[in-house]
Formats: structure tokens, sequence, C-alpha cells
């Protein structure tokens, strides 16, 4: 686990601490009960994977947490202080950011200007991340970041399926959050696409913590610290990629023995 | 495959060719002395209907938002200049300021009450409230003259030196003109600010400006409000240039009109409205002097610009100006700035 030293590095002087917690949070649609019960503490500048067969409620948990939906039931806390209920809007200033599963940008607007809009709402709500750097320069950097810099003139809806998913998180990652969630990052992509993308969210780890839903086991291997495994809307294991390969119980759901 | 770059407008001199524009216009009195009534009046009619324009498209053409009661917001406009002139003791400048405001205000109320109820539900509202003020304004007759309309002389005074309002239409071509200009280019300036990046952005993007932490509903808002002055001062224009209003400026057509001078010159280009302008009305006139339904041959006008070039005359333009680069990365240095930029929708095309 590589959690350690990054978060003490980023941090700088606070100890490994939890982040993001999810406090028996239960969301019920109708007859359907989406998530019961779900403990989760993310700790500060981790990147943690949140799996689970399809309708175990990763997305929903996402949801809950970002203010889409009030959980029926449970608390949402972000350093200690409950976000539950707050909206969106309210939730993203205090730095807790997202993408979503379908690609979610400004696809009229240029790639410089889908970051510059996120660096102007980092200057504005998130004024203690933000630091002295023209909006404009923080925008440029964060091209740079994820390597869309040649591409910044370009109308984000000319980009390939592949650059629009890195603008997607280019446009999370601007915003300087606290908390990144990151809802199926890699879907869709190619070989080489993904591999860019494991490569970006390793560059991120210890800049913001990191919590991602993904499908493909490599990827998670590869940056996850650890891995929070969802079924019928409960943690049922928790552990490191290796650890939970491993996890009869964990088997059993996917290859639905 | 080709990828067309986005006129994201950074370049630097962008406000080159607006310099040019403002010397070309200062030459309008000499150009405007070979004029007679009849032109003056028209080409006066056009740059109030083209701000008009403006409004709507500040609303929808940027904010995203489709508004069907421009023409009501113009008509608060006129008729608050009216009333305020027939008191004959207020400053005509307070007197259009006042129109202005009046009309932002009831489009900040409206706007408080239709945003949150979503896009759809948003324009249907504006249809309403556009038919209500035309059915309100015949009823009042004792405050609005009915169909008949109220006659008026809005008091002359002098503003550093010059008198406002102009005396004759000569002097209130020239001012209108002005006006239209400084507004175009205050929105082309503004457009180019974060500021009109966040407003364009939310209009690609509701959902995600949302979890960025804006405010969706405050910068809608505050859009809806801006387009309700800019067509609340058309009316103050017309209505000095006029003398008179009458509850035809409630009429949903002008609302209507509106949209489709817009639609045609280039939603969410700063010119589009008046390119639209200056191409409809003298057709929609001289057809009107032909057939009694010129209404239609429009129709089918807007029917072909919509499917053929969606983004309108002026974007069609500036697209084709626009350069075109490989979708392989390569360096783009500054992006050459085309007035308008930010034109809806994506462009992708064959090689």
């Amino acid at each position: 686990m590589a959690t350690e030293p990054a978060a003490t590095g980023a941090i700088g002087g606070i100890a490994i601490g939890t982040v993001l917690e999810t406090r028996g949070v239960r969301k019920r649609f109708g007859g359907i009960v989406a998530l019961d019960g779900v403990d989760l503490q993310v700790r500060r500048g981790e990147i943690r994977a949140l799996i689970g067969p399809n309708g175990a409620g990763k997305t929903t948990l996402i949801n809950v947490i970002t203010g889409l939906f009030a959980p029926t039931d449970g608390e949402v806390r972000l350093d200690g202080r409950p976000i539950t209920g707050l909206s969106p809007k309210a939730i993203a200033r205090r730095g807790v950011v997202r993408t979503f599963q379908r690609t979610t940008i400004f696809a009229g607007c240029s790639v410089f200007d889908n970051i510059l809009v996120a660096c102007a709402a980092a200057r504005r709500y998130r004024r203690d991340t933000a630091g002295a750097t023209p909006v404009r320069d923080a925008a440029a950097a964060v091209l740079e970041t994820v390597g869309l810099q040649d591409l910044r003139g370009v109308q984000a809806s000319s980009l390939s399926h592949g650059d629009q998913r890195l603008l997607d998180i280019a446009i999370g990652l601007a915003m300087r959050p606290a908390v990144l969630l990151l809802d199926e990052p890699t879907a869709g992509m190619s070989l080489a696409e993904t591999r860019h993308m494991v490569d970006i969210i390793n560059q991120l780890r210890g800049a913001a913590s990191i919590v991602i839903v993904e499908h493909d086991m490599d990827v998670v291997r590869e940056t996850a610290d650890t891995v929070s495994v969802l079924s019928s809307g409960r943690v049922i294991a928790e552990g490191d990629p290796a650890t939970i390969r491993e996890n009869e119980q964990v088997r059993d759901i996917y290859l639905g023995r | 495959m080709t990828v067309t770059r986005a006129r994201d407008g950074h370049g630097r001199r962008w406000w080159g060719p607006w310099l040019v524009a403002a010397c070309a216009l200062a030459l309008l009195p000499l150009v405007s002395s070979a004029f007679n009534e009849f032109w003056d009046f028209f080409f006066t009619e056009m740059a109030i209907l083209a701000l008009l324009g403006v409004s709507f498209n500040v609303v929808y053409g940027y904010g995203g938002r489709h508004s069907f009661c421009q023409g009501m917001f113009y008509g608060i406009g006129a008729y608050v200049t009216a009333w305020l002139a027939q008191r004959g003791d207020v400053h005509p400048l307070l007197v259009v300021a006042a129109a202005t405001l009046a009309a932002s205000g009831v489009a900040f109320v409206a706007g408080v009450v239709f945003i949150r109820t979503g896009t759809h539900n948003f324009t249907i509202a504006t249809v309403i409230l556009g038919i209500v003020a035309f059915l309100t304004g015949n009823t009042l007759r004792w405050l609005t003259g009915g169909e008949d309309g109220l006659n008026f002389t809005l008091p002359v005074s002098h503003v550093a030196g010059l008198a406002f309002p102009p005396a004759g239409i000569r002097g209130k071509l020239h001012l209108t003109v002005a006006i239209l200009f400084v507004v175009l280019f205050a929105l082309a300036w503004v457009m180019r600010s974060t500021a009109g990046k966040i407003v364009v952005a939310i209009r690609e993007n509701e959902l995600r400006a949302q979890y960025l932490g804006y405010g969706v509903f405050a910068w809608t808002l505050v859009i809806f409000t801006i387009g309700g002055a800019l067509a609340g001062l058309a009316g103050a224009l017309y209505a000095l240039t006029v003398n008179h209003v009458s509850t035809s400026v409630f009429d949903l057509g002008l609302s209507i009109n509106a949209i489709v001078w817009t639609v045609v010159g280039g939603l969410g280009t700063v010119l589009g409205p008046v390119v639209g302008v200056a191409l409809l009305l003298p057709i929609t006139d001289y057809l009107s002097s032909l057939i009694v339904y010129s209404a239609i041959p429009v129709g089918i006008l807007l029917v072909l610009v919509v499917t053929f070039a969606p983004e309108g005359i002026v974007g069609r333009l500036g697209r084709a100006r626009s350069d075109v680069v490989h979708a392989e990365r390569h360096p783009t240095d500054g992006s050459e700035p085309v007035i308008g930029s930010a034109t809806p929708g994506g462009v992708t095309h064959g090689h």
C-alpha cells in the first residue's frame, strides 16, 4: 500500500485521517433498496477502488455522496463535518468533485474553455486551495497534466472518445478537489487510452483522495491502494487489491457461484 | 477525419475589427446625408429590431433558455417611456433608464418564478406570459390606449451639448445605431471574458456546471434579466422614435420575429441578430407588399436555414473561416479571433 507516504507527503502535517466517510448510508427507491447501510472511510490521499457487480449500488453511492439524492438514512461526512443532504453545488464547493459514467463535458466549448471554466470555479469556490496563479495559467497547467495541451483550441465535441473522457477528468481535476470521484473513467476506452488513463490517475496520487468505480480489474490493480467491494448495497469486503483478489466471497459474487 | 477548431477567441487583437467598424460608423452621418426620411426610418427600425434580436440571442443563443416574451419586455420598455413622457417632467435620459429597468425588473421576477421549472417549462411559461401581456394590454385601455395607443412627445434636454432625444429621424438613426454598436461591443467583450465562458458552459451542460459549484439558477437569472433590459431598451428607443405606442407592441409575432431573425443570422454569435434583421426585414417588407401571407415564405426560409445551416449565417461563415486542423496532435497557436464565437453544437466532418 502506498497510502502512508503519499498522505503525509501531500497534506503535510495532518496524519493519515479519514477525509470522506459514509455511516450507515441507506437509499431506498420505492421498494428497491439500492444502498443498505454503507460504511465507507476514504483515507486522505489514497486511491480507493469501488468494485462490485452491476446493480451493487456503486453509482448510487456516488450520487448520494455528491448530493444528487439525499440518503434515506445515514450520514456522509467530509473532514468530519456532515454534508448529508446538501445540494450538489454546495458539496462541489466543499471540494467533493465527481465525473459521470457518461462523458459529461461542455461539448460546444473549446478544450481550453472546458478547463478554464473549472479553474474559474476553483478560484471562486475553493479559495483555500486555489493559488495566486491566474486562471488561464492554471487551466494551461491542467491541460499539460493530462496531455491535452496540443488540442486546446479544438471544440470538445470533436475530440475522440478517449480524449473526451480525459477532458472529463481534467475538468474535475481543475477544481482542485479534496475528493475526486471517478465513475468508470476507462469505460469504452481503447487499450492504449486505458493505459494513459491509469498513468494519469497514478499521477494524481497524493494531490487528491480518489474514489474510482471500475470494472476493469487490471486498472484497479494498478491504481488502487484499497478496494471496497459493494454487493447488494453493502460493503462486503475491503482490503488491498491482492487480498481482495483472493477473497472467496468476492470470487463467488463475480463468478456467480 | 478533420476536427474543427473551436473559435474560443483568445486572440490578443480581437478588438481590431471592432475598431475598424467604429471608424466606419463614425462616417455614418456622411452616408446618411444621402438618405431620405424613408431610409432614415427604415434603418432606425432595423437597428431597434436588431437590438431586440440581440436580447433574444443573449437569453437563448448564449444562455440556452428559449424565451417567447422578449416582445413583452420590448412593450414594457415602450409603454414606460410613453407614460413617463406623458408626465412631461421626467428627464428623457431617466425615462429611457426607467424603461430599461422596468423591463429588466419584470424579467427578474419572471425569471425567479420560471427558471427553476426547467428548460422546457420555462419556454412554455414565456409563451403564456407573452400572451397574458397582450390580453392585459388590450383590456386595460385606460392605461395603454388599446389598439389606438398613446401619443406623446418626450421633452428634449441637452446632454453634453447634444440634444437627447435627438431632433428628427436622422438624429434618432445615429443614436440607435450608436447604442446598438455599444451593446454589440459590450456583448463581444463579455462573452470573451471568463464570465462569458461560464455562461456558455452552463448552456452546454447545466449538470456539469452545477457539479463544479456554479449556481445555475443565479447565472441564468442574470442572463434573463440582462435580456429583459436590452429588450426594454429597444422598446424605449422605438417609443421615442415614433412618439406613439399601441398594444400591438405586445403581439406575440414580435417575439417570434426576434427568434426568426436570430436563428437565421446565427444563434450565439454576436452579429447574428443584426445580419438576420438586415436580411429578413427588407424581404418581409417587400413580400408583404405583394402577398397577404408573407409569413409563409419567411417560414420556409427558416425551415431551410434550420435544416441546412443550423448555426445560422454568421455561424456558418465563422466556421468556414476557422482553421481546420487534423485530429492528430500537433501544436496549435493562439487562434484567430472571429467576431461571434461560441457557436452551439459540435461540428465534425469527414475528410
